[in-house]
């Protein structure tokens, strides 16, 4: 009960945050010309990216494979040289778990032969500014903030535990996880692209997106500062299995968001 | 005989006047001509089908290149309204020209005669047929004979083809072909001596049709000094210094120079590096081909001497416009002060004087004279007179003599619009700009008791005081300017209000807002809720460094359709009601000479720059606004530059980059670097201000969806409503 009333109030935050920013934009909205006077375009981006330290959700890896992202946009111009927009955003890609769970205090290993599959699903907030050319057309930036939301299914992931018996040695044994590896992070995101407009009708955009996830951020610089507490692979040392598994769906949702290239399609709605 | 007299006088002022009583600038005339209306891809289609395949492959090459750069040229230049055609002038010239060619018909149809508004003295054949002559030349001949002979020398220009071969020769002299193998070390003065030959050949062939007409051969040495004086204007007479004293205003006589610089010839001596030979060698090689040959019944004037004269004294007229409309105020007031001798009454050149000494005031106070005066060093002649006059003379009495000039001028034409406008801004000018107060100017002249009492008193000034009032003097010349104007109801409250808007201005000193910058503006948008507009000579034109140049024409051409039509598509949109002047095709002559005026009117506008001031040819503008029932006219344009990328080390660092590199390496190798600059001016005609000055620069292509996006913004910012 308590967790849907929390839940409510976040959501409250979220719309008089997107309220006062459209209130705000649409000050100047009077000047707005938009393109031939269209001003609301709601569109599709497909984003990819290549798995260079984390594999893709079928579990490859390597130069030429990508993580796969999906955005659905929805872009208000708001003046000449600007534009505000909204953006649900979903994808799932690969999780490894290259060293294992490794807890010396409750003397507990996990090996992991496979994968886990992270699913994430995100909600951005973002002003653009039209760098040249003139709203919704050419080249812009955008800046804002993200929320992603995010759990990792461990059907691939083939675990095995190993754990001292009572005669003292130890024998392993398949492990089924049923719990961790969610995640919620907050982030800011930055992209530049360039949209072109064809028909009159279809916005065509291509370019690229750098997101900086700060919870997942934070994980990195704290083991950083603080080596001696964590594991090579910047995992408390000390942490539950849950909390370990949390952790690397948060690396995860990190690296994933870090760079990825965008070619979305769009229409001039009104 | 009194009647007879009578009759005389008022014929000749009939005669004489007919034309300029009511001059308002030449316009041209008739049907627009055809090769107006052909597009310039058209021209040179034709024109190279008509070359020969034989002879040399690189002079065939040079032959093509100027047959597109000539077309696009000549089209060009008459494209942007500074033509004129079919009117008095280009009549006459066409009338000279039949009587020269009246044994070769054939050549005569080919020819055509336009007139370039022009104060430059000057003339040129094109290869096409066209002749063009400048105002400025009409205006200083001294009879028909000198016509011909410029004439004459034009049409062998045409017939032998001149600027082509002058073309393909100069190309031929970049690449060292033949006989400029050896002897090619300076490449300009070969190039100058073939054009010197061509120009020899003109004089000396032009005889041929000169002396088959029956003109006068004394003035095949005349026509020189046309030439050699062109500096000069139309006439050397005094300047009266008294020109613009009155009883109770005397301008002080060290605003004028005692010493004038004395005429001289255009020293053309040393001509190696001139296009033109010499004149004393053009002159003795005419008079060595005319040498032994009678002068028995040959004349000045074949047509009529008073015809003659009727047009020389439009040009004249036409001089004092463009001299105006050039910013050369000092050389037009002296043109219109010697025009004035035989019109004295003439409503145009009155004007024309008022607004130079507007404009004066207004640049001096601006603190930019430079700008608009010729240094009267270097100055020959009587007109010096002029210059070292607006030189010299105090920013405060210059004030002082313009509003007094205009506001004479407003009680004398009471109906004219432009007069009364500028009279205004002028007394607005003195007392916010000039730093003139109203209690500097006496109410009253003085009485005679007052001027004796003054004359009795100065004998018994010491040194000092009659030193001290000697230096006041040039303020004490303006005192009394007004005395006449302060019983003027209009002038009186008008120079109270200005007081009062002073004296304001003092007390708030610099607390005035800021005006929004133009750059902001751009950023921001305007709101300029205007509904009806009128676009002057829509302009596009794509540079492409990787194509081929004729390709690049036909494209800016056919381009240029897409962009006035994605105008007047955008304008429909955002329901602004346009019209377009355009410089493509001319619907009618009407057209052509409104787009003539508006261009002109732009053009001095932006001489003017940051001059707060109405720009002369608003004179002849205000009719437009009306007659096209709205006062905002705009210019647009676009401009597109495509060229190959020439940063091959990013490219280089781009493909090192793993990944991601490599497709943004080869992206940025295959495309070429794009510049695209578009721009609207939109302005209130019967003001200075610009209402818009929209520029924008973006590096991409001109795409349709970036002409478009530019284009509907404009209009849209015409259209929008400021926020209340």
């Amino acid at each position: 009960m308590c967790k849907i009333s929390k839940n409510k109030t976040t959501m409250k935050k979220i719309l008089l945050l997107i309220s006062i920013l459209f209130i705000w934009n649409s000050s100047f909205s009077q000047k707005a010309p938009g393109y031939m006077g269209k001003r609301f375009v709601p569109s599709y981006s497909f984003g990819f990216a290549p798995t260079i330290f984390n594999p893709k959700n079928n579990g490859e890896k390597g130069i030429f494979n990508f993580n796969l992202f999906h955005q659905i946009k929805l872009d208000y111009v708001t003046s000449r040289k600007s534009s505000f927009g909204i953006g649900y955003e979903t994808y799932s890609t690969g999780v490894d778990y290259d060293n294992g769970y490794d807890n010396y205090i409750s003397d507990v290993r996990i090996y992991f032969s496979g994968y886990g599959i992270l699913n994430v699903k995100g909600f951005q907030l973002y002003k653009s500014f039209y760098r040249s050319g003139i709203a919704p057309m050419g080249k812009k930036h955008s800046v804002g903030i993200k929320v992603l939301f995010s759990s990792t299914d461990f059907e691939n992931v083939d675990a095995r535990i190993n754990k001292s018996n009572s005669y003292s040695y130890y024998s392993t044994t398949s492990y089924e996880i049923k719990k961790g590896g969610t995640s919620k992070d907050f982030g800011l995101t930055y992209g530049y692209s360039s949209s072109r407009i064809i028909f009159d009708k279809l916005v065509l955009s291509f370019g690229f997106d750098v997101n900086l996830i700060y919870s997942a951020h934070f994980k990195y610089l704290h083991a950083y500062l603080n080596g001696s507490e964590y594991n090579s692979d910047a995992t408390l040392i000390d942490q539950t299995e849950e909390e370990y598994l949390n952790d690397k769906a948060k690396q995860r949702v990190f690296s994933s968001q870090l760079l990825m290239i965008k070619i979305g399609i769009g229409f001039l709605a009104y | 005989m009194r009647f007879s007299l009578a009759i005389c006088f008022l014929l000749s002022f009939q005669l004489n006047g007919q034309d300029v009583s009511n001059f308002d600038g030449l316009k041209s005339a008739g049907e627009v001509p055809e090769e107006f209306n052909i597009l310039s891809s058209e021209k040179v289609k034709q024109e190279k089908e008509s070359i020969s395949n034989n002879g040399n492959r690189m002079d065939r090459k040079s032959t093509e290149r100027f047959i597109l750069e000539s077309h696009y040229f000549i089209d060009k230049v008459l494209s942007n309204g500074a033509i004129l055609y079919n009117e008095k002038l280009c009549q006459y010239v066409s009338k000279v020209a039949d009587e020269l060619l009246k044994d070769d018909l054939e050549l005569r149809k080919k020819l055509r005669f336009y007139i370039i508004k022009s104060q430059s003295v000057n003339a040129f054949a094109t290869d096409r047929g066209s002749i063009f002559l400048t105002v400025g030349l009409l205006a200083q001949l001294e009879n028909e004979a000198q016509l011909a002979f410029i004439l004459s020398h034009e049409i062998v220009h045409y017939k032998n083809s001149h600027s082509r071969t002058g073309y393909v020769e100069n190309e031929r002299i970049e690449r060292g072909d033949g006989k400029y193998q050896r002897e090619n070390w300076n490449k300009e003065l070969n190039k100058n001596k073939y054009s010197k030959e061509l120009e020899l050949e003109a004089d000396i062939e032009g005889l041929t049709y000169y002396l088959k007409s029956n003109y006068c051969l004394e003035e095949l040495n005349s026509v020189f000094y046309i030439l050699q004086y062109a500096h000069i204007p139309i006439d050397d007479v005094t300047f009266d210094t008294n020109y613009f004293n009155d009883t109770h205003f005397t301008l002080s006589s060290e605003y004028f120079n005692k010493e004038l610089s004395p005429i001289e010839a255009i020293d053309d001596e040393d001509d190696q590096y001139l296009t033109h030979p010499n004149i004393n060698k053009r002159r003795s090689v005419v008079s060595s081909e005319i040498e032994g040959k009678s002068n028995e019944g040959r004349l000045k004037f074949i047509n009529s001497e008073k015809e003659f004269n009727d047009v020389r004294l439009l040009a004249r007229f036409e001089l004092s416009y463009l001299f105006t409309k050039d910013r050369m105020y000092a050389e037009s007031i002296y043109n219109s002060y010697l025009l004035l001798k035989d019109n004295p009454t003439n409503k145009f050149l009155k004007t024309n004087i008022a607004y130079c000494l507007y404009a004066l005031a207004k640049y001096k106070n601006e603190g930019r004279i430079y700008k608009v005066l010729t240094d009267y060093d270097k100055i020959q002649g009587q007109s010096q007179q002029v210059h070292y006059l607006f030189e010299k003379i105090e920013g405060k009495t210059l004030n002082t003599l313009v509003v007094k000039y205009l506001w004479e001028l407003k009680q004398e034409f009471k109906d004219d619009e432009f007069i009364a406008t500028i009279a205004k801004d002028a007394l607005h000018e003195l007392i916010l700009e000039s730093g003139a107060r109203k209690l500097d100017y006496k109410k009253v002249f003085p009485t005679n008791e007052d001027e004796n009492v003054s004359e009795k008193n100065s004998s018994n000034l010491s040194k000092y005081d009659k030193i001290i009032s000697k230096s006041e003097s040039p303020e004490n010349e303006s005192a009394y300017a007004f005395v006449k104007l302060f019983q003027d109801g209009e002038f009186n409250d008008l120079i109270n209000k200005y007081e009062k808007e002073y004296v304001e201005k003092v007390k708030n000193g610099d607390e005035d807002e800021e005006e929004m910058s133009e750059r902001k503006k751009n950023k921001i948008g305007r709101a300029l809720g205007i509904d009806k507009v009128v676009m002057v000579s829509p302009n596009y034109k794509r540079i492409d460094l990787r194509k081929k140049i004729n390709e690049q024409y036909e494209f800016s051409e056919s381009r240029k359709e897409d962009f006035i039509e994605i105008n007047e598509k955008c304008a429909k949109k955002t329901d602004v009601e346009l019209k377009t002047i355009s410089n493509t095709y001319f619907e009618s002559t009407e057209k052509y000479n409104d787009m003539s005026l508006l261009n002109d009117w732009m053009s001095e506008r932006f001489d003017h720059h940051n001059v707060h001031i109405y720009p002369y040819c608003k004179l002849f503008t205000d009719d437009l606004a009306k007659k096209y029932n709205t006062n905002y006219f705009g210019w647009t344009g676009m401009y597109s530059l495509r060229a190959r990328k020439n940063k091959w080390g990013l490219i280089a660092v781009s493909v090192a980059i793993y990944g991601i590199g490599i497709p943004m390496g080869i992206y940025y190798a295959v495309t070429p670097e794009n510049h695209t600059f578009y721009y609207t001016y939109l302005v209130d005609i019967t003001n200075y201000d610009f209402l818009m000055a929209k520029e924008d620069y973006v590096k991409m292509k001109d795409y349709d969806d970036l002409m478009k996006s530019y284009i509907y913004d404009t209009y849209n910012q015409i259209k929008t409503k400021r926020d209340n």
